[in-house]
């Protein structure tokens, strides 16, 4: 193995579909190795080991040892991502970070001033700033193209996922949780704009038996006078053709732009597993996120989405789940810590 | 570093130099096109020498290859000249005017021993490849029909040579030949084809449209529709087999739509419709150079190109005598060469 191959670890496919995602990204990276994989689920870890040919620790503590791992990537239930966090930067490693960034405002805040304090680069795993589609919206609006941008109308709905996401106290809370990070991130990308106020209702009304919210809806101030609405919903019924999707409608003062970035699909109607589906033909995101963290990691810059990111998109969510409370809107981030 | 020339500096010639550029290890060194003000204006794009005598890039030693970007019936000479002296080919589809033509080129480069890769770029489309990945999959059984449609505007302005038939060969040449080639490479060869159209009625000229139906050896029925009638360009695809349907049209899955106010319309601004991490003209060029640096088999090699040729020139003969032309391991069996003119038809 070249000594100039670059080793990154991935601690925890509890965030499975995305950890296997960005192991298959990485891979795909030349002169990029998967060094290792850490996970407390054994059969989960050793499954993905073998998958991928690589090492695999029970205990991340262990990964974190070896000093040959410059990197890691951790996608642990969202609670779990401070502990993690904290351990991996104490260690001297670079850190790609699951969304959320945490749980509560303080353990985010204290995961960024560790990276700080350590001088490691925490990047948040934000996908949807590098899928082409996107990226096309923020130039098609810098350009011009629809002159002022005013309004926004996003939708970001999915289908509930199993597990450890239907415990709050794992995942932080529900739909409203998992699903406002992204586009509050978007919004604050595109527009370069901060989120002020938040309002949101949010319920549990469509999964009977489960604990947790499973809609959300937000109306979002940003700053200069624009405003946006957002769905986040695990609200794709069981039967809907794909996982969910993110939608965003901005309308300008010279024209309005669409952006459905889970479209580019085949339609595949079988009879053989009796369903209808969708299948996408595009690579989405992940590459991109991956490629940037190992870019920044190789070249020593800065990550284009920072842990303060990060932060900011969890404190819009937390702002909604005081809303929802109070049934009025709140100042953010100052709302949520009343 | 991979050095290259473009012959042409229109539309695809443009496309291609951006490639280069994005591509890397890979320089566009030279842009060649008679016209010498068009190869200025786009070797200055791309910090590239012009020349108006591709010849003067052919004698500069450190040229590994040449992209062909000019009208048709100039494919076979410009081919022979950049084989003959040692640089690899790239040539935009339709690959010639003739099945003759066509086997001369591959012949050029096989006895050059240069690379030669045809530009049939659909093949790169990534819902295309998408659907070969899923047929190899067996995902919908065994397919039974299948139903192509490749739709544009009718090209007065801008393309000029297009409308002119006897360099184009209409949208059946210049479009059905890309669903004609992507099903080959889904579904293998040809048994026999019939097909109806414009290209030789009084109409073309103005208007230009065909429907042919394709049985495959295989057994596979495709219906392939082709047109330059409509008003603005969209293609489609469903393939229905025993176990399912896999459909893709590009007006579904349009990532990005723009809307402007009737007050504030600017025809300056370029929305994509359908963004992508890469263009497929890009992924296509990315596989003719990989395939020089490792000499593995390129996907759209001169005899593949010259087949699905053939299948269009056989669609054209359909259309133009009425008859259903049957095919004998791939090949056309009756006389089926070289484009013929509609001038007759027309005047």
């Amino acid at each position: 193995m070249s000594t100039t191959t670059l080793q990154i670890g991935i601690i925890s496919f509890a965030h499975e579909g995305h950890a296997a995602s960005y192991a298959r990204c990485l891979t795909a990276i030349p002169g990029v190795a998967l060094a290792a994989i850490a996970d407390d689920n054994t059969e989960r870890g050793q499954r993905y080991a073998t998958q991928f040919g690589t090492a695999y620790y029970p205990d991340y503590h262990d990964l974190l040892a070896r000093d040959d791992i410059r990197a890691v990537i951790i996608c642990s239930e969202n609670a779990r991502h401070c502990e993690m966090v904290l351990a991996a930067a104490a260690a001297g490693k670079d850190i790609l970070c699951e969304k959320p960034l945490a749980t509560t405002q303080a353990d985010g805040a204290a995961m960024v001033a560790a990276c700080q304090e350590h001088g490691v680069k925490l990047q948040i795993a934000f996908p949807m700033r590098f899928s082409p589609p996107t990226i096309a919206l923020r130039d098609a609006i810098h350009s011009g193209a629809i002159g002022t941008p005013l309004m926004v109308k996003a939708t970001n709905p999915g289908s509930m996922p199993p597990g450890w996401f239907r415990d709050p106290t794992l995942a932080g809370g529900g739909a409203a949780m998992d699903h406002t990070v992204h586009v509050a991130d978007l919004l604050r990308w595109i527009f370069s704009r901060e989120i002020t106020q938040v309002y949101a209702e949010i319920d549990a009304r469509m999964h009977p038996g489960e604990a947790t919210d499973d809609l959300g809806l937000l109306i979002l101030d940003l700053e200069g006078g624009m405003t946006a609405s957002l769905d986040a919903s695990w609200s794709r019924a069981k039967s809907w053709p794909t996982w969910g999707g993110l939608t965003m409608e901005v309308i300008g003062d010279k024209g309005v732009l669409a952006l459905d970035a889970f479209i580019q699909n085949l339609q595949l109607y079988s009879d053989i597993t009796n369903n209808y589906r969708l299948v996408p033909f595009t690579g989405g995101g992940d590459p991109g996120l991956v490629q940037a963290f190992v870019a920044a990691v190789r070249n020593d810059t800065a990550p284009v989405v920072t842990g303060e990111d990060g932060l900011k998109a969890l404190e819009v969510a937390l702002c909604a789940y005081a809303s929802a409370q109070q049934h009025a809107p709140v100042a953010c981030p100052a709302g949520l810590l009343r | 570093m991979v050095n290259i020339a473009i012959a042409g500096a229109g539309t695809m010639g443009a496309m291609h130099a951006a490639s280069c550029r994005n591509l890397p290890d890979t320089t566009l060194t030279w842009v060649a096109d008679p016209l010498i003000e068009r190869a200025n204006t786009l070797a200055a794009t791309y910090e590239a020498r012009p020349t108006p005598d591709l010849a003067e890039a052919l004698a500069d030693p450190t040229l590994d290859a040449v992209i062909i970007a000019v009208p048709t019936p100039f494919h076979r000479a410009l081919t022979e000249q950049v084989a003959a002296v040692g640089k690899h080919v790239f040539c935009e589809k339709p690959i010639a005017l003739s099945i003759d033509d066509a086997r001369a080129m591959t012949a050029a480069c096989e006895r050059a021993n240069v690379r030669f890769m045809v530009g049939h770029v659909v093949r790169f489309f990534p819902e295309y490849a998408r659907i070969k990945g899923l047929l190899d999959e067996q995902a919908v059984g065994e397919v039974g029909i299948v139903r192509a449609s490749r739709l544009n505007a009718y090209p007065y302005l801008g393309r000029g040579w297009y409308s002119k038939f006897a360099w184009s060969g209409g949208p059946v040449l210049d479009m059905m030949v890309h669903d004609l080639d992507t099903l080959r490479w889904y579904f293998g060869e040809i048994a026999r084809v019939y097909a109806k159209g414009l290209s030789y009625s009084p109409h073309q000229g103005k208007v230009d449209y065909a429907l042919a139906s394709v049985r495959f050896e295989n057994g596979v029925v495709a219906h392939v529709e082709t047109s330059w009638a409509h008003s603005n360009f969209r293609t489609a695809i469903e393939i229905a087999g025993s176990g399912g349907i896999i459909r893709h049209a590009s007006e579904e899955t349009a990532a990005l739509r723009l809307e402007q106010a009737a007050n504030t319309l600017s025809s300056d601004v370029q929305v994509p419709r359908s963004p992508l991490a890469e263009s497929p003209y890009q992924t296509e060029l990315r596989h003719f150079l990989d395939r020089i640096s490792d000499g593995q088999p390129i996907l759209t090699g001169g005899d593949e190109a010259t087949r699905s040729l053939a299948a269009t020139l056989a669609v054209l003969e359909s259309v133009r005598t009425g008859r259903v032309i049957p095919f004998t391991a791939g090949w056309p069996a009756l006389e089926v060469n070289a484009l013929v003119d509609n001038n007759a038809a027309a005047s």
